[in-house]
């Protein structure tokens, strides 16, 4: 960041530039390393207490240490971890610091494994759908341009994950495509809506929606909703 | 989309009326900027003035969104009121304007987080009017939370200086570039190519 410390023209040039995740994970390491970073993580909320398989599914790209992440899926440390909790409640960025006070167990067990200190940044999809990116390591700058720089990396290196993936699928040997009125159905899951819900504001029967959603778990190879939507959302299904 | 300049606001006193009140009912009632309250029920600020340019969507014949755009060669918010969300020089060029007072009607909105395709039509608005207009930039006052839908429609962002708290709101200055990629993306979102300028 030469010249002004605020010109972000050249970091969104990098990351736009990246081929493929682990490119990006690389490009992002190599920003935010000089403000103390050593991991990072971006991913997509899962609902309350769902498996450990929809919520690793809802990873976009990171590098995070392989045995805690074991250890926190493993025991569902997901629902309990106040940096999620945040995410999914709050439009500010979370210093983790903020967090020390309270003792809290998971945040206490990640510094073992190199997650010492961490800024957590929220944000949400054209579509509504809820992300999250951390960004940890022993420690972290507390420089003003260190906090804009997480938030607007964590923007510009989202983006090009969801572009990325959409890529990919769209260049797949089958790509997905579903029915206009299967993608009505999936921008009212991705609202929360229950079936009769969704049945009532497009005016069509419970049946038919139940129809069209199944049909959407199929395509996507989804097992439940909210594996739908991180699928969907990797893919480039939901903009 | 009607467009009127301020300096023609008083010929248009019925739309400007249904716009400052569609601005109470958006930033005072719901949003709850008390001091902006007024007992006509109407939000009207110094900055309209005759330099301002004031965006009006309808939709089926009802007001459905509404903004402000200001020349940053004049006063503007961020010059005047938040001086210090600026760290680097103020801008001030003619390609440059001020994004404010971005407001759609409850009825028209699916969701809070979700951009409604009003929203849409309204951002598309800028950009079709700045690119006939030599304008190619915006300045933004806003959540950092909404710089991610921005980077997903093909604005280039820079900062303007830290994140502070107004309010009990974190708000960071940005400044945005568009041009046709970002017009185009707005479009494929809508799923629409139908100019909003008519």
């Amino acid at each position: 960041m030469d010249g002004n410390k605020f010109d972000f023209l050249k970091l969104s040039y990098e990351i736009n530039n990246c081929r493929n995740i682990l490119e990006l994970e690389k490009v992002i390491l190599d920003i935010s390393g000089p403000y103390g970073v050593t991991h990072i993580l971006s991913g997509v909320m899962p609902r309350l207490c769902s498996s450990p398989k929809e919520q690793i599914s809802g990873v976009l790209f990171g590098k995070w240490p392989k045995e805690w992440s074991e250890r926190y899926f493993q025991r569902q440390y997901l629902d309990l971890d106040p940096t999620i909790d945040h995410v999914r409640n709050s439009r500010s960025v979370l210093v983790w610091e903020s967090l020390l006070e309270k003792e809290d167990f998971v945040m206490n067990e990640a510094r073992a494994f190199g997650l010492k200190a961490g800024i957590t940044i929220p944000m949400s999809t054209i579509d509504g759908v809820k992300v999250g990116m951390s960004f940890a390591g022993d420690r972290i700058s507390d420089a003003p341009e260190a906090t804009i720089l997480f938030s607007v990396v964590s923007a510009l290196g989202t983006n090009r994950a969801l572009e990325i993936n959409r890529r990919d699928s769209l260049q797949g040997d089958r790509p997905v495509r579903l029915t206009p009125a299967e993608f009505s159905c999936m921008e009212w899951i991705v609202e929360g809506k229950t079936n009769w819900e969704i049945s009532v504001i497009l005016g069509k029967s419970e049946k038919t929606v139940e129809k069209h959603i199944s049909s959407c778990l199929r395509k996507l190879g989804a097992n439940n909703r909210p594996q739908l939507i991180a699928i969907a959302l990797r893919n480039g299904i939901l903009n | 989309m009607l467009i009127i300049p301020g300096r023609e606001a008083h010929n248009y006193s019925h739309e400007m009326d249904q716009a400052y009140k569609l601005r109470h009912d958006v930033f005072v009632d719901e949003m709850g900027w008390q001091e902006l309250d007024s007992d006509a029920k109407r939000e009207r600020d110094g900055f309209d003035n005759e330099d301002a340019v004031h965006m009006l969507l309808y939709s089926d014949g009802k007001l459905a969104g509404y903004q402000r755009m200001l020349p940053t060669t004049k006063s503007y918010l961020l010059s005047e009121v938040y001086p210090e969300l600026c760290e680097t020089k103020i801008p001030r060029d003619a390609s440059i304007w001020e994004w404010t007072r971005f407001a759609v009607a409850k009825e028209f909105r699916k969701s809070i987080r979700k951009l409604s395709p009003t929203g849409n039509r309204l951002l598309s608005g800028i950009v079709e009017w700045g690119m006939k207009e030599n304008v190619h930039s915006i300045v933004i006052e806003m959540s950092p939370y909404w710089i991610l839908p921005l980077v997903q429609l093909k604005f280039q962002i820079q900062s303007l200086g830290r994140t502070r708290l107004i309010g009990d709101e974190e708000t960071i200055a940005i400044i945005a570039n568009f041009d046709q990629v970002t017009l185009d993306r707005l479009r494929e979102i809508r799923g629409d190519t139908k100019p909003i300028l008519a």
